[in-house]
């Protein structure tokens, strides 16, 4: 293992003990007057109705679905970006080279067409809502 | 009225006495002579057939306002008509019932613009309308007791106001717990609201499923605080007070005009073009604001356009500041004519206009590249919040809301004022009726107003120095004849700003009704923001552009 | 031209090591120097941030709107930032009825750490650099999309809708801008042949073209305008500035996710957004500026990987002042359909332009 990783573990305990370390500073330093009427949840001044801890329309479900899907795709690009370079000083053209993540890429590109076509990438239309006009856009 | 003339216009006239007893026949019950229109009376249980048949017959699409009032033996409802296409033609529908029982049906189904002002009416003076559709109080709390505008209504009585949690409004369409709509109130204290609005709006997601207005948190009394006024100089103060931002005179000019055509007094030509100078002054002000801040609506809290809108208006402020004297409580109109003549020097006040005047070319091709040239704005704003023509008449809309709707309506042209007619101007009208052409028709007004101000200055300087006069000779203590009634409407910032008076013989109004633009205007917002995102309904509404001053009076 | 020939794995706690002579402790002798070298470099990002908040900021957008701002406070108006300091230290904790701690407490601490900790791998110059694992870059991504997963916890865990919304809208434009934004980053590497950003800044120092007396480097910038344009475009949208400031969007949805935090948590979360900024700001001149290069020499290099980062800093303030927000719906069409094909395009143009003209 690389002594780099001394170094990053060492920004990661910083990264975590600064903001701790900010409470802890803040929580000497301010004062605390406990009172009902600040707890209020905010909600434009007015009494707040209900939590939100409920069912609700998340109109880009299909699009984290996909981001899932490409997100992992995109970790297989990476190897042959390294190697892409190397490769071609060790003598094969540039079309052999580049041939097979061409193939792997179209593959990911016939993905994004369908689900494109299907409507997954863009924004779910809710059915219980009258679209108007958005629609024509 | 009803003797002037046929007008040239191919709507015939259909308001003089003959025409509405033809249209209306056994409807009308009796005849009233209101100084701006003929008044007819109907039957309480008749208003929904003879308002159908002045709309469909008559060809008057326009309730202009709703005023209610209560005499010692009865209630009265007045619904003041007129037509988009010729505002010169008016009548008042007068609608009287008993004072045990003062049931009145409504006119919901003819006018849609009537729910409102009809829930008014029973919040402020306790006329109950059958058929209408959610007869709640309007501007007081719904715990209200009594009817504050209403001749035994107690000044004295302790209100127990108390708040109680909102239910979502579209909660019966949804059978089960699990429906995925959400309830999320919109202001009052909430950065988009321009102001003290209360949204209650249902969401889908991030879609508005339902938006209902709650206003009146602003509400004043202006009204009964006009009723206690004397005419003569008591009531002009207050009108600044409605659309507070920097539209003063143009308030002003409405209760101005009411009066002066009620007490039949002259205004001096001089005076007028001050008049109208000072209005398109105030109206490139109350543009601005708007700009402004419906760039903070769509580019964000850090926007330039805010800014530079802001230090414009501040030019303007200064201009308004040498001629009145105050930066926005203006005060400066009286009843025939204004207070006092232009600042000397002369020739330094009118530089300081003409200076204006030439940046401001400047300022608004830069609006223009910030906002409306952009394509990030333009992708926004076309073909959100729309808002079709029908809709719009339906709703009373006026101003540039009408305009942005392709509805050719200003009272500045349509039913003459001031020194309009004699100036070269155009109406700025955009059909398409979404935000961008609502912002497009204020673009065009910013301009078409510095035009009207350029030739105003022009007039001004070389008028005759010893033909100045500021004001026409007015009686120390006015007293109208008694029962007289007029309504009488400007073109205010934001629409048709109207004034109901009606004289008891003393010195002070019997009643005051002041018909708001931005009341009727913010009464569209969910018919246009209705299944849009919610970025477009804080768009629709800053595009509707509503001050709540006046909206909640 | 600085030419970075670093050997070793964590540049700035081994100078450190061989200042003070602790090279014969072994293990601990580097988790010391290693602590105070992250300790060093944090303390900077905090100072940067201090200057950029409650200052540079306010005095950026009021010299683009015409204004002053900040002139009672001491030189410049630069005092107002131990006054606000202080000032916002020591305000109340307000906790709302309904939040869900300890998810509440925990967001604003992933939100600073993932900033923060992406430093750990960017050369800045004048051999201020952490660490230099050969994964480098892939670690920055990593690391910095880590924020997202703080905006959610600390949407859903306020109670709050507008929260809720905010969170939401904030997961939605991170996951549709994080693809094309690594795509593009990939673009790099075809070029560089190496995920170690030490590699990444030494290939950008070469000659690209030769110019009389000037030598124009072989920054990626360069090489490929239209990669830097695409990362640009998505490094916005990842720091969530305007045109893509919807998650926040504060004359709709209030705050967002932010709404319901006061007092030291706001600070927490407002410090990781332009601790954001800046590590974007960073990411983008290692990868597409040649890191710290510039005239002069190699002792400069801090210098100017600050003016880098600050630059982008301000493009992301001047964009805030004129820049329309799209909507929420327009914003993952351009993502998806916009940004993220263009960046796969950019890939295969990169390739052919190093396969053509570097092989």
């Amino acid at each position: 293992m690389s002594t780099a990783w001394i170094a990053i573990s060492a920004m990661a305990l910083i990264g975590v003990g600064l903001p701790i370390g900010m409470i802890t500073l803040s929580s000497l330093l301010r004062p605390s007057v406990p009172e009902d009427g600040k707890r209020q949840t905010y909600e434009s001044g007015e009494i707040p109705t209900g939590g939100t801890r409920f069912r609700f329309n998340v109109q880009y479900y299909m699009v984290a679905l996909l981001f899932v899907i490409f997100d992992v795709e995109t970790a297989f690009i990476f190897p042959w970006v390294v190697t892409y370079r190397d490769a071609l000083e060790g003598g094969p053209s540039v079309v052999a080279v580049l041939a097979p993540m061409l193939a792997f890429l179209g593959i990911l590109i016939v993905g994004l067409v369908w689900a494109w076509r299907n409507g997954a990438v863009s924004w779910a239309r809710s059915e219980t809502t009258d679209w108007r006009s958005t629609q024509n856009q | 009225m009803s003797l002037e003339a046929p007008h040239e216009d191919p709507l015939a006239r259909t308001d003089d006495r003959e025409s509405l007893e033809s249209i209306l026949g056994d409807h009308a019950i009796g005849w009233e002579e209101h100084v701006n229109a003929q008044g007819v009376v109907i039957r309480p249980d008749e208003v929904q057939s003879s308002l159908r048949a002045l709309r469909d017959e008559g060809g008057f699409d326009h309730l202009s306002s709703v005023t209610a009032q209560e005499y010692a033996d009865r209630y009265e409802s007045i619904y003041h008509l007129s037509k988009y296409d010729d505002r010169t033609q008016e009548v008042s529908v007068v609608v009287p019932t008993a004072k045990e029982e003062p049931v009145s049906q409504s006119a919901d189904a003819v006018y849609r613009t009537a729910d409102w002002h009809e829930r008014e009416a029973y919040d402020l003076v306790g006329i109950e309308y059958e058929d209408h559709p959610d007869l709640r109080r309007i501007l007081l709390p719904e715990t209200w007791q009594g009817h504050p505008l209403g001749l035994d209504y107690d000044q004295d009585k302790p209100q127990l106001v108390s708040l109680s949690e909102h239910a979502n409004p579209i909660a019966e369409h949804h059978h089960d717990e699990e429906g995925e709509t959400m309830f999320l109130n919109i202001g009052p204290h909430h950065p988009a609201t321009h102001g003290v609005l209360h949204l209650k709006t249902v969401l889908d997601g991030e879609t508005v499923v339902d938006v209902d207005p709650d206003i009146g948190y602003l509400h004043r009394c202006e009204e009964q605080m006009c009723q206690q006024g004397t005419y003569r100089h008591q009531i002009m103060p207050y009108p600044d007070r409605w659309d507070y931002v920097s539209a003063g005179l143009l308030n002003e000019w409405s209760y101005a005009r009411a009066i002066e055509d009620m007490a039949d007094i002259e205004v001096p030509e001089y005076a007028q073009v001050v008049r109208t100078m000072g209005a398109e002054l105030c109206r490139i002000a109350a543009h601005l604001i708007s700009i402004g801040a419906f760039a903070l609506d769509v580019v964000g809290d850090f926007t330039v356009t805010f800014q530079y809108a802001w230090q414009d208006r501040e030019d303007v402020l200064n201009i308004l500041e040498d001629l009145t004297g105050q930066r926005m409580m203006f005060n400066y109109f009286r009843l025939g004519g204004v207070v006092w003549d232009l600042p000397e020097p002369r020739e330094d006040f009118f530089e300081s206009i003409r200076t204006f005047l030439d940046s401001f070319e400047g300022s608004v091709d830069e609006y223009h590249d910030l906002l409306t040239n952009n394509e990030i704005f333009q992708r926004r704003c076309i073909g959100t919040g729309h808002l079709d023509a029908e809709t719009a008449k339906s709703y009373g809309c006026t101003g540039p809301v009408a305009r942005g709707s392709g509805i050719d309506y200003d009272l500045r042209r349509d039913d003459p004022y001031g020194y309009y007619e004699e100036l070269d101007w155009d109406v700025a009208v955009q059909d398409e009726g979404d935000n961008y052409a609502r912002m497009l028709v204020r673009m065009q007004e910013l301009e078409e107003s510095a035009k009207i101000v350029d030739q105003c200055v022009d007039i001004l300087e070389d008028w005759d120095e010893d033909d100045r006069e500021i004001q026409s000779n007015v009686p120390r203590t006015l007293k109208p004849d008694a029962d007289a009634e007029v309504y009488r409407a400007v073109e205010g910032a934001k629409g048709e700003l109207g004034i109901y008076i009606r004289s008891d013989g003393s010195d002070k109004p019997a009643r005051f009704k002041i018909r708001s633009p931005c009341f009727s205007n913010l009464q569209v917002l969910g018919e246009a923001a209705n299944g849009e995102y919610v970025a477009d309904l804080i768009a629709t509404l800053g595009s509707i552009d509503v001050i709540l001053g006046e909206v909640d009076r | 031209m600085v030419p970075q020939t670093v050997a070793t794995a964590m540049p700035l706690p081994d100078a450190i090591s061989d200042l003070f002579g602790l090279g014969d402790l072994g293990l601990i002798g580097q988790a010391i120097t290693a602590f105070v070298a992250a300790f060093l470099i944090a303390n900077v990002l905090l100072v940067m941030a201090a200057f950029a908040g409650p200052w540079g900021k306010r005095k950026i957008f009021a010299d683009f709107s015409d204004r002053y701002a900040i002139t009672e406070h001491g030189p410049w108006g630069l005092f107002i930032i131990p006054a606000a300091a202080i000032q916002l230290m020591s305000k109340e904790l307000i906790v709302p009825k309904g939040v869900d701690r300890p998810a509440w407490d925990i967001a604003p601490i992933i939100m600073v750490f993932s900033a923060i900790f992406g430093f750990a791998v960017i050369p800045m110059g004048s051999g201020i650099h952490l660490a230099d694992p050969e994964v480098g870059l892939l670690f920055a991504f990593a690391i910095a999309s880590l924020s997202t997963l703080g905006m959610m916890i600390a949407g859903y865990a306020s109670d709050n809708k507008f929260a809720l919304m905010g969170g939401l809208r904030a997961t939605a434009q991170n996951i549709a801008y994080e693809i094309p934004l690594i795509v593009t980053g990939a673009s790099v590497i075809l070029y560089t042949g190496s995920l170690q950003m030490s590699e990444i800044v030494a290939v950008q120092a070469e000659t690209l073209v030769q110019l009389g007396p000037i030598s124009i480097p072989a920054w990626f910038a360069f090489v490929n305008p239209f990669a830097f344009v695409l990362f640009l475009a998505a490094g916005m949208a990842e720091v969530g500035r305007n045109p893509f400031d919807v998650p926040e969007a504060p004359t709709e949805i209030v705050a967002g996710y932010q709404t319901e935090y006061s007092s030291i948590y706001f600070v927490l979360v407002y410090l990781s957004e332009f601790l954001h900024i800046f590590l974007a700001g960073a990411i983008m001149a290692t990868l597409f500026l040649g890191g710290p290069a510039g005239p002069g020499p190699a002792a400069l290099g801090i210098v100017w990987f600050l003016a880098k980062v600050v630059a982008f800093f301000l493009l992301t303030q001047w964009f805030r002042t004129a820049m329309p927000r799209v909507r929420i719906d327009q914003l993952i069409e351009i993502g998806w359909k916009g940004l993220l094909v263009l960046s796969f395009a950019n890939l295969l143009l990169t390739a052919g332009i190093v396969g053509v003209f570097f092989a």
